[in-house]
């Protein structure tokens, strides 16, 4: 269980206070509009952003004292999720522990990506994928890190329709089936119609 | 975006672990800065303690110092202009023509010509412009290489090569919409320049003119062997003289100090005036790019082909001697100068790499500007403090209790990677700075630390900068000739010493063999270097 206890945030001039919590195997969509603070919450949670004040609070351990390195949380950025001078597979790896996935780790990642169609990439370097395909790829890797809270930045924003709806549910599969927590910033409130359990509306502050 | 620093949070104190985690990540970075700060301090004190009169200001009340002074201004200006004259409208050429033959081959041939030991250019000049060189005659009776303009000739030779490859580099970076947008707007030759390449130039030029002037006011080599007497003569080369002939340590003491304010003085303010992105390797030019004027275009291949022809000259110019001296070349002799000049240069260079990167593993821990400020100047400051000092300054100090006709070699190492360091430190900082700005977030959120981020991806990230550095780091300590002759052993000669010997004994075909393979050796190293751009 997530619980975010008077958190406030700041960046620049804006302050934010959010209060909310989030259940095993519960995917909470972020909505409002640009500038509203969406992502500043993310980097919040994912330790990038010092918090002004409040607790967050992660299955009874307090978070907010743990530098970025040590949360027990994958996030996937809105840019710069994928090292350009290394592979796609090495990329993947880095996902798990000193790099080196177990073999069933490893298949399953695999097979997300035979799913999501970026399984004949694995040895492409990624400035020779398109941006749909790195999302993709980049998504992989967060969703499946031996982490319990999943935070995603617009994790649909560079794919198409169908592969949107693709990823989604699989997304969702997964966060369903390992009991995972999951926080995804969108804009489209069809997509969290489809696969989140509530949302939460941030207006301008 | 997430610009913020990914230390603890507020509130949340690092505890003792971690806090000796984070020392023990430090060390190599505070022992550098200690090493590098430490051998300079130790230098000059070292001198001033032999000063037993004191440093020397009477010397401010005569003429020559102050004519040593103007001179070394005088010619550095001089070399600094002459040199971007030239780089300017050829770096443009560069930039634009996109079917200018032989341009990467250019651009290695201009790296090879800035880090070239002064001792090759010198052979190759004498050849050349020497009293019975192979352009003297078209330069009528009163033609005299020593001097001022044999001097410029080295230091443009040396100099415009490196204007080259950065304006031209810079010229390569103006966005390509940049140029979509004049074009499509129907911009004149000249709106075009003051709209889309002077904002660009205005910020590249006062670093590049700064830092030749720098070394162009710094030189040592050059103006002992082409400055042909009192007349012209620079501080550095001062300094040597109080040293090495007259051992003078007030004078030499007083010399540094000017130097020093006066270098460091000139590199503040050119450091405030504007960055200098060095010497990455040659890119090909192949994204979209205006077209120039046929005037401006042959004119510009006009200066390209002129600029081949100057900057091949001299190195051609060694061929036919090197085939004269034949067989009678000392063979033997050569190989173990080879070798021992291959072995301290490369001992050099991996120590000047080892020590760039501790200290940059400082520079980005620290996240305020004086603490990074401090470690830059630390790494860069032997840009500034004259070598002659440096080398004397260590061998007065620790003579009493080193022997060092045994231990000379270790001196030769050490100073030499310390006056390699600037080069690699600013070469190595912006990919360091560029790997920080574009994965920090992404390093934390994965917890990657140690030796396996540095294994599986901070060292690939750098490899192709450490070749480069390396590479670069190599051939200036290959071409080394102050260093060795404070320490050098007579038993054992590097191959800059061995031409110095064998030219001096008038053996000038042999020492033209000698120097051809020195640049030979030279170009293999940075052959190394341009493979590394991918």
């Amino acid at each position: 269980m997530l619980e975010v206890k008077g958190l406030r945030v700041g960046r620049g001039g804006l302050r934010w206070q959010h209060d909310f919590a989030l259940a095993r195997g519960r995917v909470m969509a972020l909505m409002g509009p640009s500038g509203a603070g969406k992502s500043t919450l993310l980097e919040c949670l994912g330790g990038f952003v010092p918090p002004l004040a409040g607790e967050i609070v992660l299955d009874g351990r307090p978070l907010h004292g743990l530098r970025a390195e040590d949360r027990p949380v994958a996030t996937l950025f809105q840019q710069h999720n994928l090292f350009e001078h290394i592979s796609v597979a090495h990329n993947l790896r880095l996902g798990f522990r000193q790099g080196n996935p177990s073999a069933p780790q490893w298949r399953r990642v695999v097979d997300a990506c035979e799913l999501l169609g970026v399984a004949d990439l694995l040895a492409r370097l990624p400035g020779e994928l398109s941006g749909g395909q790195r999302q993709r790829v980049a998504l992989i890797r967060t969703v499946l890190r031996e982490r319990p809270l999943i935070l995603l930045d617009e994790p649909f924003g560079a794919l198409d329709p169908d592969t949107r709806i693709e990823a989604g549910d699989w997304v969702r599969r997964v966060i369903d089936r390992d009991g995972k927590m999951l926080i995804f910033v969108t804009h489209d409130a069809d997509d969290a119609r489809r696969w989140a359990d509530r949302t939460l509306e941030i207006g301008a502050a | 975006m997430i610009a913020e620093r990914l230390s603890p949070p507020t509130g949340a104190a690092p505890d003792g672990g971690l806090r000796f985690a984070l020392g023990l990540r430090l060390m190599p970075g505070v022992l550098a800065l200690f090493v590098m700060l430490a051998i300079s301090v130790a230098a000059l004190l070292a001198l001033a303690l032999r000063s037993n009169a004191g440093v020397s200001l009477t010397l401010l009340q005569e003429r020559w110092f102050w004519h040593v002074l103007r001179f070394s201004l005088w010619q550095a200006l001089l070399s600094a202009v002459l040199s971007l004259l030239i780089a300017l409208p050829l770096a443009r050429t560069l930039a634009l023509d996109r079917h200018l033959p032989g341009r990467t081959w250019f651009q290695r041939l201009c790296l090879l010509c800035f880090v070239m030991p002064s001792l090759v250019l010198i052979t190759g000049l004498v050849t050349l412009f020497g009293r019975s060189g192979w352009i003297t005659p078209l330069l009528g009776g009163g033609w005299q290489l020593y001097g001022l303009p044999g001097i410029l000739i080295a230091h443009v030779y040396l100099n415009a090569p490196f204007a080259i490859r950065v304006l031209s580099q810079r010229w390569q970076s103006i966005p390509v919409d940049a140029w979509k947008i004049s074009a499509q707007l129907g911009l004149n030759g000249w709106q075009r320049f003051r709209l889309v390449e002077w904002p660009m130039l205005r910020t590249a030029l006062p670093g590049v003119f700064g830092f030749v002037f720098l070394l162009c006011f710094n030189s040592f080599a050059v103006v002992l062997a082409l400055g042909g007497g009192p007349r012209a003569t620079t501080l550095e080369v001062a300094i040597f003289q109080a040293l090495k002939f007259d051992f003078n340590p007030p004078e030499a003491l007083f010399l540094a100090c000017m130097q020093l304010v006066v270098a460091g003085s000139l590199f503040v303010l050119f450091s405030r005036w504007g960055g200098l992105q060095w010497l990455v390797a040659a890119r090909a030019g192949d994204a979209w790019r205006p077209q120039v004027g046929m005037a401006v275009k042959w004119g510009g291949r006009a200066l390209y082909a002129a600029v081949v022809a100057f900057l091949s000259l001299p190195i051609v110019s060694l061929v036919p001697a090197a085939a004269a001296a034949g067989r009678a070349l000392p063979w033997p002799e050569i190989a173990r100068a080879t070798v021992f000049s291959v072995g301290f240069a490369l001992a050099a260079a991996l120590l000047a790499v080892a020590l760039a990167l501790a200290a940059l593993s400082l520079w980005r821990h620290f996240d305020d500007a004086p603490r990074r400020r401090l470690v830059e100047a630390a790494a860069v400051h032997h840009l500034v403090i004259p070598g002659m000092v440096l080398s004397v300054g260590v061998y007065v100090l620790l003579m009493a209790r080193v022997n060092w006709l045994e231990w000379g070699w270790v001196a030769i190492v050490l100073l030499n990677a310390l006056m390699a360091l600037p080069f690699v430190f600013v070469q190595l900082r912006p990919s360091m700075f560029e790997y920080d700005a574009q994965y920090r977030p992404l390093l934390a959120d994965l917890g990657l630390q140690g030796w396996h981020h540095w294994r599986r991806v901070l060292g690939p990230f750098l490899a192709p900068a450490l070749r480069r550095v390396a590479a670069i780091a190599f051939v200036l300590a290959l071409g080394d000739f102050a260093v060795f002759g404070i320490y050098g052993n007579p038993s054992w000669h590097t191959l800059p010493w061995m031409i110095h010997a064998l030219a001096g004994s008038y053996r000038l075909d042999e020492a033209a063999a000698a120097a051809l393979l020195l640049l030979a050796v030279a170009l293999a190293a940075l052959c190394l270097l341009e493979r590394a751009r991918a």
